[in-house]
């Protein structure tokens, strides 16, 4: 495994076997996603949630983010984080939340106003 | 009898006889006893605990309203140092400004309110004792902050200073690398470094949301809570040290994400989303 200066890549025989990338690792990057991962030909997006609340508080999400997961439907996934800089972290793996939030497994709460 | 200013003022001096208005008059502290000082030959006239018995009232109303107020603004920790004591007590400060500025003072004033009021004198020495151990405190992270810059300097590994909580984690072994020093900065502080946290993951599973109600409160509150630094159209009102905080959470969340795939790339070889 070889850190890179977007993110990490798991190299076998000089072949890229999987390569991670971190778009924000120098800084903000300003993409719908946090991580990209390129993959058989297609290419895995996470977008990471994070509070350092435990419980299942709600976060926001831009609305060019909920275009973009929409549109990238079992592509996208959000990465929450609960407890966020305390030692009881933890993760929680979303897949396709475009998927979750049609069939009323996720909800969502518009605030957006458009004149 | 009739003074240099005509028949004026409530008083007679007994040294020159000239009468006098004992509220315009300068007084004087000695010992924490009141003494008036004649306008006229700048004599000490008398104690003020020896005035006429409606003068000595009015005057200790005056006083107690002085006291009162003050005290008040020690329980409301708005006296940082004797200046404020000029600047916020304004309704004694003609009062002060008689005993103290006008140079016949022999005590000072923080003298002058040891005497007059036990519960002035405490809190004081409460003060002196808080500002002496903050000041302890600071000194000692300014040493800790230089030894960490001439470490820095001589790329020596530092070991960041460590607070109670943090010595009891290296007690059970957990290493405090990382670890901020504690600081004054309001709310939270990081307890560890995203390189350094424990490694949980878990899958989503939708019941646990679609069994929990979302209250209005819940609502209106995570408006205020940090979220990460995804977000750009969030609350605009937000204030910038919230933002910061926030933007701060998003980043190790960002951090500590990314070790978990490389943490599952090393298990797996290839990544089972």
């Amino acid at each position: 495994m070889k850190d890179t200066e977007q993110g990490v890549r798991l190299e076998k025989d000089g072949k890229v076997i999987v390569e991670v990338i971190w778009l924000n690792k120098n800084g903000e990057n300003g993409q719908h996603y946090d991580i990209k991962i390129p993959e058989n030909g297609k290419e895995i997006f996470i977008e990471v949630k994070s509070t350092k609340e435990y419980r299942k508080t709600q976060f926001e999400v831009s609305r060019e983010q909920w275009k973009f997961l929409k549109e990238n439907g079992d592509k996208y996934y959000i990465y929450r984080v609960y407890g966020a800089r305390t030692k009881n972290a933890k993760l929680e793996k979303i897949p396709n939340p475009a998927k979750l939030w049609k069939e009323e497994k996720i909800e969502a709460y518009p605030i957006c106003i458009v004149l | 009898m009739s003074g240099r200013g005509g028949m004026h003022g409530n008083r007679v001096c007994p040294h020159c006889l000239e009468y006098f208005n004992v509220e315009e008059c300068r007084l004087k502290v000695i010992r924490g006893e009141l003494y008036t000082i004649c306008p006229y030959c700048d004599e000490t006239i008398k104690k003020l605990k020896n005035f006429p018995p409606e003068e000595r009232e009015r005057l200790l109303r005056r006083e107690h309203d002085f006291d009162h107020d003050l005290r008040n603004l020690f329980r409301k920790d708005k006296i940082e140092d004797i200046n404020d004591v000029y600047l916020k007590t304004n309704d004694a400060k003609d009062y002060l400004h008689n005993i103290f500025e006008g140079g016949e003072a022999e005590d000072s004033l923080d003298s002058f309110l040891f005497q007059k009021d036990p519960f002035i004198k405490k809190l004081q020495k409460i003060k002196k004792a808080e500002g002496e151990k903050a000041e302890k405190e600071q000194r000692k992270v300014r040493v800790e902050a230089s030894k960490e810059a001439e470490a820095e300097r001589g790329k020596k590994p530092v070991e960041m200073k460590k607070t109670k909580s943090e010595k009891g984690e290296t007690e059970k072994g957990i290493s405090t690398r990382g670890i901020l020093v504690e600081t004054k900065e309001k709310g939270w502080i990081q307890e560890i470094s995203p390189e350094e946290a424990p490694i949980r993951v878990e899958k989503y599973t939708p019941e646990e949301v679609k069994e929990r109600e979302i209250t209005e409160k819940e609502v209106k509150s995570s408006d205020k809570k940090s979220v990460t630094k995804s977000q750009s159209t969030g609350d605009r009102t937000r204030s910038e040290g919230l933002r910061e905080e926030a933007k701060k959470i998003g980043q190790w969340g960002e951090k500590y994400a990314f070790r978990c795939i490389k943490d599952e790339m090393m298990k797996n070889i290839l990544i089972p989303l």
